[in-house]
């Protein structure tokens, strides 16, 4: 997927070279310029620059390969950024638009927390390895691929004394970095643990200020602190030896080099210039080779991260397909269960299940918890898989793609998302282009317009961290408030009105049936007052289906259905009679 | 709302703000002269390492000789200890004061936490204070640290360079610090810009989080409406904007360097071209051309510091502002000045509110002229719907909040001529959601009361029937419960901090009810504990459940701040009002529900 970038990568990363290059040349000048005597002498430039023959080129060269490499340093950095940026964008949305397709089962178990950081600090880390470090990386290898050749090509004998001590720094580097990681987490964590303390207090101050204990709180938060503090000055001391030391390496590099060049210029080996030169391309060389550890430390927690990101991408997804497969329909909405039974994990969910439910009906479900109720309505939304056979109108579920079933069933959840959006947005979430009215309209179905025009800022008021928090009833009558925008032939409401109370209840689903074209509708609930005027009433236990009817018919059964009724009985008979 | 909008940029200085953090940096007087000292050794041995190669470049290459060599290869060792030492000793002090900061600020803000009324954390959200106390802190600490040995460096550095090319030739000096004026106002402005647009692609940053995180939570939701290509439309948008400020950004700060560099080889040049004739008329040494040309490459360094660090203190001002808010915020309520708290008396449980009014916001009063006698021992329900006044008496009773007028008095005195540990020593608060602190289920029982003993804390847990589940967990008391009590059921912490109110064993007792669902055999084990507890102490509850209800004995009906019926549950019943109403509502949906869990 990132194969497009590879050719503006690599003339990346091809200017960086061009640019090392063009970066070691001018000491080579300032070399000729010293040892002719200042212009005075002859001129000792190698082939490729013998053009230059006067002390003013020489200048004015210098300069320019100055000016080039830095033109070339721009292209480069601004080249890998640009190209990690896109790809980083790329990765970005594709694991969005993953995770907006995983199944039901996945999300259903879905660790947020783990799943946003890995979307987020993990692709940055990846990010941060295109764009800065691997270029980091190929530049100074470059750099000492270059320059070392090219010094053991102008004075090989004194070429071998800017050689000893770069290893050490390097191995001295890497060690320290991969070393001090430790340090790094210890620190980490502690802050992980401070912050924790400071979010309880945060969260609890209720309980904190009625028992009586700041004090306490005090003692805990500052123990922790003062444990911070000091891990964290322990890190950083690592650092100042660290530094101290890579420091004096460092300068005994140049200082040996220096030692070296006077006493060859004292034998006469070598020119002053040389020595000079010498001087500036050890310092090329050693200061990159300090932070080189730490680079390659980070490559680790990249490869970490690239596994991370994939995980993620590997997770099952399911295909929402065309628009329309049958295209025309019109779609009434009779539902016919055949045989449908449904295994998960080797456990039996439901089973055999037979019943038809005609258009325009109001199907109602009651079982037990766990008898598989959700599961079934999930099904009609083609949310999970099945065996036996499901038509809508006489077509099977499976044959219509998953985009247009869902256009045509609607399943309104017991606990919905609202999004950090309007109210208004929020309704008109599942319309390609909302009208205000239709937004209206559908509120007032759901029984939630007086409510919304409460607000101070009616449909505009924000939802959400930085807005206004629902209480559980009014997010139910805004998830219906979403199904009702548009026209669907089935509704279906899993325990989606178990947070208003009975008479909203009664209110909303007389606005249902209201409706011109009033289309199936299937609802789970506990109240008997809304399941004892639907046509039908469903009930399951243990994954079966054990009865059917109306309400006077289950009445006089015995069973789930009755024993409910009874309630009602036993009610009124201690208080009312 | 608008102070809580991230990231205002002040471009003013603002004296007042520093001066503020001065008590601060105060302990750390010396720590600061001494960095200082020590910036400006390095800076002055930074600048030294050039003039050793004039030196050597005059005395030992051009001459060809090796006499004195020695005292040169000491005094180049010297300084490159010295610079090891110094280097140490920078970052170790900077680190000191760093951390000392940072350490010393959040202490201030929780300090001050601690001690701010409910109004503060009402009127501020839980993330801005968080912020505060980790990312503003963190902040100014290291301005504070680093910013010094950043700027005290590239001062010294700076000064020192000008002065060694002044001395060593005054008008090939002047010549080459020509590019100075043009280098510092590139790095100034750059670095500026680079400031905020690194702010805004963080800014951007956080809103792909946000997204991420709305798009993993809502994606049910998003997909039984169909959804998917809106959201994935809208996340687009985000990336890509995301993408745009970060390559812009990149363009930008990929420039400066090159830009930097070209004017001090600009410099370099400037420096041989006229140098080089001076050396052929014998006015300047070769070694002082070479100083010069390394000088000129050495001075772009110190002037990119000085400019980011006066960028980023800037910035640190927002920080600094939004920390000294929090640090100096006063508390709403607070112990009347010379209270005697020497010699206070039990807590005996009369409690009388008496005219009492109050609201939340000016103009919106909850209470009005709110009466309210309850005898020493009587256990009240308040029963009412959401803004009917039921949690605003309790915060009253537990002085989180104080009346706008009248009086709340425990045993006949005002709640304001006590102290405030007076109070809550003494009254036992159980939230609705149950509140726990990172540690061990014992220390968290222990909570209720420091001193008790393991074997109180036990029989603490015992009286609320908690001791089974208890003993379940992997290491019994002293299993570990996790930030917040995380790794607990919710019915499991409701055990928990029932049992911590009981080791109180307060002759007050305020309940907040849980409506959250718990199994109905952890629900009637919670049910037995709260009977528990409610015996023979004047108690308040909020309450959803209806058996809590029945056996109170004063049941208070609120609506809009005002009692409508008062009386025990049988009195209500029969009056056949609104109590009835919501009791028979409730009691069938408690008992459908019931009847499906089966």
């Amino acid at each position: 997927m990132f194969r497009k970038y590879l050719p503006l990568y690599v003339a990346a990363l091809l200017a960086a070279a061009a640019g090392t290059i063009l970066s070691s040349l001018p000491p080579l000048l300032l070399r000729s310029i010293l040892d002719s005597g200042l212009g005075g002498a002859a001129w000792t430039l190698p082939g490729p620059l013998s053009w230059v023959n006067s002390i003013a080129w020489a200048i004015a060269c210098m300069f320019a390969f100055s000016f080039g490499a830095a033109g070339l340093n721009f292209l480069s950095g601004y080249g890998t950024q640009r190209v990690a940026e896109d790809a980083a964008k790329d990765l970005r949305n594709q694991l969005y638009g993953h995770l907006q397709l995983l199944t039901w089962d996945e999300l259903q178990k879905a660790p947020t927390g783990d799943w946003v950081q890995r979307c987020t600090s993990d692709v940055d880390t990846l990010r941060r390895l295109a764009g800065l470090q691997f270029p980091e990386l190929v530049n100074s290898s470059l750099q000492a691929l270059w320059i070392l050749p090219m010094l053991f090509a102008l004075e090989p004998r004194l070429a071998w004394f800017t050689v000893p001590l770069l290893p050490v720094v390097l191995i001295f580097s890497y060690a320290f970095f991969h070393q001090v990681e430790k340090a790094f987490k210890e620190s980490d964590e502690s802050e992980g643990r401070l912050s924790g303390i400071l979010q309880e207090n945060i969260t609890g101050v209720r309980v904190v200020k009625a028992f009586a204990r700041q004090d306490f709180e005090r003692q805990r938060f500052g123990a922790e602190n003062d444990h911070y503090r000091q891990v964290t000055r322990k890190l950083i001391n690592l650092f100042a030896y660290y530094w101290g030391l890579v420091n004096v390496l460092s300068l005994l590099q140049l200082g040996i080099v220096l030692t070296a060049g006077i006493v060859f210029v004292n034998a006469g080996l070598v020119t002053t210039g040389t020595v000079v030169m010498f001087m500036t391309l050890t310092g090329m060389l050693v200061w990159p080779i300090r932070q080189l550890g730490r680079v390659l430390t980070d490559l680790g927690k990249a490869k970490v991260s690239w596994t991370r990101v994939k995980e993620i991408l590997a997770k099952p997804t399911e295909e929402l397909g065309e628009r329309e497969v049958f295209p025309g329909t019109e779609w009434k909405g009779r539902l016919e269960f055949r045989n449908v039974s449904v295994h998960k994990e080797g456990r039996t969910i439901l089973e055999g299940l037979n019943f038809v439910i005609e258009a325009g009906q109001t199907a109602a479900l009651l079982g037990p918890t766990g008898s598989g109720k959700s599961t079934l309505v999930q099904l009609l939304a083609g949310l999970s898989p099945y065996e036996g056979e499901i038509l809508l109108d006489g077509r099977e579920l499976a044959t219509l793609s998953k985009r247009e079933l869902r256009s045509q069933v609607g399943l309104v959840l017991q606990e919905p998302w609202l999004f950090a959006k309007t109210i208004g947005d929020n309704i008109g979430l599942a319309h390609e282009t909302p009208h205000a009215d239709e937004i209206v309209h559908a509120a007032t179905l759901a029984r939630f317009h007086e409510g919304i025009t409460g607000f101070p800022e009616g449909y505009k008021t924000l939802l959400g961290e930085r807005g206004v928090t629902l209480s559980g009833g009014q997010r139910q009558r805004t998830a219906i408030a979403q199904m009702l925008v548009r026209p669907k032939p089935v509704l279906i409401f899993d325990d989606s009105l178990s947070a208003v109370d009975n008479h909203t209840d009664a209110q909303i689903r007389a606005s249902l049936a209201s409706r011109k074209s009033s289309g199936t509708i299937i609802l789970i609930s506990h109240r008997l007052s809304t399941l004892a005027q639907a046509d039908v009433i469903l009930v399951l236990e243990h994954g079966r289906l054990v009865q059917q009817g109306t309400h006077a018919e289950l009445a006089a059964q015995p069973g789930l259905y009755r024993r409910m009724a009874e309630l009602q009985n036993a009610l009124q008979k201690e208080w009312l009679l | 709302m608008s102070d809580w909008e991230d990231e205002a940029f002040q471009t003013r200085w603002n004296w007042k703000l520093w001066k503020g953090l001065l008590r601060f940096t105060k302990p750390y007087t010396k720590h600061l002269v001494a960095l200082g000292l020590v910036m400006l050794a390095v800076g002055a041995i930074d600048t030294s390492f050039p003039y050793l190669t004039k030196v050597a470049v005059d005395t030992f290459l051009v001459p060809r000789s090796m006499k004195g060599i020695e005292g040169f290869l000491a005094l180049y060792g010297g300084a490159m200890l010295a610079q090891c030492a110094l280097v140490w000793s920078l970052i170790w002090v900077a680190g000191w004061i760093e951390q000392g900061l940072i350490h010393d600020l959040r202490q201030a803000g929780f300090d001050r936490l601690m001690d701010l009324s409910f109004s503060y954390y009402d009127k501020t959200p839980g993330g801005w204070i968080l912020a505060r106390l980790t990312s503003d802190a963190t902040r100014l600490g290291q301005v504070i640290s680093w910013g010094i040995v950043d700027m005290v460096w590239g001062a010294a550095m700076m000064l020192a360079i000008t002065i060694v090319l002044f001395v060593l030739n005054p008008l090939l000096a002047a010549i080459t610090l020509s590019v100075l004026p043009p280098l510092a106002w590139v790095s100034v402005v750059f670095q500026k810009t680079l400031l905020t647009w690194y702010r805004q692609v963080k800014k951007l940053g956080s809103e792909v989080s946000a997204a991420f995180s709305e798009g993993i939570q809502g994606a049910r939701s998003s997909k039984v409406l169909g959804r998917e290509d809106g959201n994935r439309r809208e996340f687009g948008v985000r990336a890509g904007n995301l993408r745009d400020a970060s390559v812009r950004s990149a363009w930008f700060g990929a420039l400066y360097l090159p830009v930097v560099l070209t004017l001090a080889s600009l410099g370099t040049a400037l420096a041989l071209s006229f140098g080089a004739p001076m050396v052929l008329a014998g006015a300047l040494s070769l070694g002082t051309l070479v100083a010069f040309a390394s000088y000129t490459v050495q001075f772009f360094e110190p002037v990119r510091e000085l400019a980011r660090v006066l960028g980023e203190l800037q910035q640190a001002q927002t920080s600094a502002e939004r920390l000294l808010a929090l640090v100096e915020a006063e508390p709403e309520i607070r112990d009347r000045p010379g209270l005697d708290t020497s010699n206070e008396p039990p807590l005996v449980g009369r409690v009388e509110f008496h005219e009492v009014s109050f609201s939340y916001v000016p103009g919106q009063p909850i209470l009005e002229r709110f009466q309210l006698v309850v005898e020493p021992g009587q256990s009240i329900a308040l029963v009412g719907e959401t803004g009917s006044g039921k949690s605003t008496i309790i915060n009253l009773l537990c002085r989180f909040y104080e009346p706008t007028s009248g009086q709340v008095l425990i045993d006949g005195v005002d709640t304001r001529d006590r102290s405030q540990h007076w109070l809550h020593s003494r009254l036992g608060y159980v939230l609705q959601t149950p509140q726990l602190f990172r540690g061990t289920v014992r220390d968290n029982i222990r909570y209720g009361r420091l001193t008790a003993t393991d074997a109180e804390v036990e029989e603490a847990a015992k009286q609320v029937s908690a001791t089974e589940f208890i003993q379940e967990l992997e290491k019994g008391f002293d299993t570990d419960i996790g930030e917040g009590g995380s790794r607990l059921s919710t019915g499991q912490k409701q055990l928990v901090s029932l049992a911590r109110a009981v080791l109180a064993d307060p002759a007050l007792f305020l309940l907040d009810e849980a409506t959250s669902s718990v199994d109905t055999e952890t629900e009637r084990l919670i049910q037995l504990a709260v009977e528990k507890l409610l015996h023979g102490r004047t108690s308040f509850l909020i309450a959803h459940r209806l058996s809590t209800v029945r056996g109170a004995d004063r049941i208070l009906l609120l609506e809009k701040g005002r009692i409508l019926e008062d009386g025990n549950h049988s009195e209500l019943m029969a009056r056949r009002g609104r109590y009835f109403e919501l009791y028979t509502e409730q009691f069938l949906d408690e008992r459908e529900k019931q009847e499906l869990e089966a």
